[in-house]
């Protein structure tokens, strides 16, 4: 079983990492470098924010932070905006809801109509409920891959217009191998979070929906251990996908800056000193992006924070109402004594969480990349 | 109609079956049978109650399938019923084909459930 899981691990790996990110020889005009093409292409980013986030930070500039966005980080600005985005991913998830509450509702009060001796009939009922209850459940389900991977859309379109701005400025200060490594580190988190999101995701939460569902509806296949398999499985890949990018990353850049420093310049790009190579991924993974956060607070200010989170916010706030909606089902279900559907939201649940940890960890990359990108205005 | 009615009926007919046990044991399955009939079409109007409250919940969930389940409740309530009637009869294979019938029944229902179910995770 350990052999299997390791040759499914590379074959993702490799399938995932495809196409293998190369590099060119390529002459930059003047017009492609200097404050005005940075300055642009931090517009360009700007435009492609989430349309909630734009609407609060229209007019943010990273550069130069205004007092405005510092007031924005109160209290009362946090309440009000989380419960907005809170109360229109409730309006969202809430007919799912009701649906399924109805349908669990239904199953439980027929229980109590039909007699205990229904004998085939009674069973092929309970089989069309949960069918019926699988129906919305996995729709909804659907609905929920479809933010997550909106989500992961935008942030991997921002990354993809944040790489060029740091390899201009990059450029514009001489530090050429710094630019080279950096973007190619970037273009293969990209290219993962990209290729997982387009090819990857559906096909594996449908093969999680169908296990879940095949083995709630048919009681006798019991798949519930593999399934949640499946999804450790894939949740350590993305782990690791996180821990390759900030080795990589990490050491490329240490030899980069070396070269650097043996030709023109002191390089002031500290980044090896963030990145992971040894100890527990997620304790690394946890005081890496604290130290990047940190950094964005120093370099950006607050504001950067903020807009930050927000974006983080938009992506996951949704998928954790779907959790709960899907939480509160179950356990309604497991109240009316309805074992088999329970146990089925339990694993759909389940999935949202593999889901969410996934959107996470592209958060997390997508964080890297920031700090990354304010280091290069530095040096 | 209320429920001490049907009660009542109930013990009317046990005591009749008593009485006409003792003359004429034949006749009583048809009245036990009779009896069934009467009540099922009795509560007919609670089972249709229910079933409102439930088609309003329905129109707020706007689920399709809750119609179908609905559905399959009937045929599954009317299918018990009809079968608890043959075996009072003492018509053990007509149970068989009864509940038979209403499983098939029941499966056909499923099968649209299903096929949407299909085209949700593979085709969408």
């Amino acid at each position: 079983m350990k052999r299997i899981t390791k040759i499914i691990l590379l074959v993702f790996l490799a399938l995932i990492l495809s196409p293998t990110a190369h590099a060119e020889e390529y002459t930059y005009r003047a017009d492609e470098v200097g404050e005005d093409a940075v300055r642009q292409k931090w517009d360009e980013l700007a435009k492609i924010l989430p349309e909630n986030v734009a609407d609060i930070f229209g007019d943010y500039d990273i550069f130069s932070p205004t007092e405005s966005v510092r007031a924005k980080s109160g209290a009362g600005f946090w309440i009000d905006t989380v419960w907005d985005m809170l109360t229109s991913a409730a309006r969202e998830a809430l007919p799912d809801l009701a649906a399924l509450l109805t349908l669990i509702l239904l199953m439980a009060l027929s229980r109590a109509v039909l007699p205990d001796e229904t004998g085939g009939v009674g069973e092929a009922f309970a089989f069309l409920g949960r069918v019926a209850v699988a129906l919305p459940l996995i729709s909804a389900s659907y609905r929920a891959i479809g933010i997550a991977g909106a989500y992961l859309t935008n942030i991997t379109a921002m990354m993809n217009v944040i790489t060029p701005v740091m390899e201009v400025s990059y450029i514009s200060s001489g530090s050429l191998n710094e630019a080279a490594v950096t973007t190619s580190g970037i273009a293969v988190a990209v290219t993962a979070i990209g290729n997982f999101n387009s090819t990857f995701m559906r096909p594996i939460v449908t093969v999680l929906f169908t296990l879940s569902a095949m083995t709630s509806v048919c009681g006798d296949v019991k798949l519930g251990g593999l399934t949640a398999s499946v999804r450790t499985l894939f949740k350590r890949l993305w782990q690791i996908m996180t821990l390759f990018f900030s080795f990589m990353i990490g050491t490329q850049t240490v030899i980069a800056r070396s070269a650097d420093t043996l030709s023109t310049r002191t390089a002031r790009f500290a980044i090896s000193s963030m990145i992971p190579v040894a100890g527990g991924i997620i304790a690394e993974a946890y005081n890496t992006l604290k130290e990047g956060v940190r950094y964005i607070r120093v370099a950006a200010g607050v504001g950067a924070i903020i807009v930050i989170v927000l974006i983080l916010l938009t992506g996951v706030i949704p998928l954790l109402v779907y959790k709960a909606a899907f939480g509160i089902t179950s356990y309604a279900s497991g109240m009316l004594g309805l074992e088999r559907t329970s146990k089925l939201l339990d694993e759909i649940k389940g999935v949202m969480e593999f889901i969410i940890a996934i959107v996470l960890y592209s958060s997390m990359m997508f964080v890297f990349v920031l700090v990354l990108f304010l280091k290069s205005r530095e040096v | 109609m209320s429920v001490y009615t049907v009660v009542g009926l109930c013990l009317v007919t046990s005591v009749a079956v008593l009485l006409v046990g003792g003359m004429k044991r034949e006749l009583v399955p048809t009245v036990v049978a009779g009896l069934g009939v009467t009540v099922f079409l009795l509560s007919m109007p609670w089972l249709s109650e229910t079933v409102g409250f439930i088609r309003t919940l329905t129109e707020y969930a706007d689920t399709t399938a809750a119609g179908t389940v609905i559905r399959a409740l009937g045929i599954a309530y009317l299918t018990t019923t009809a079968a608890q009637l043959c075996k009072t009869c003492g018509e053990q294979s007509l149970v068989t084909y009864v509940e038979t019938a209403g499983k098939l029944s029941i499966l056909a229902l499923a099968v649209p459930l299903f096929r949407e179910l299909f085209d949700i995770a593979v085709l969408k």
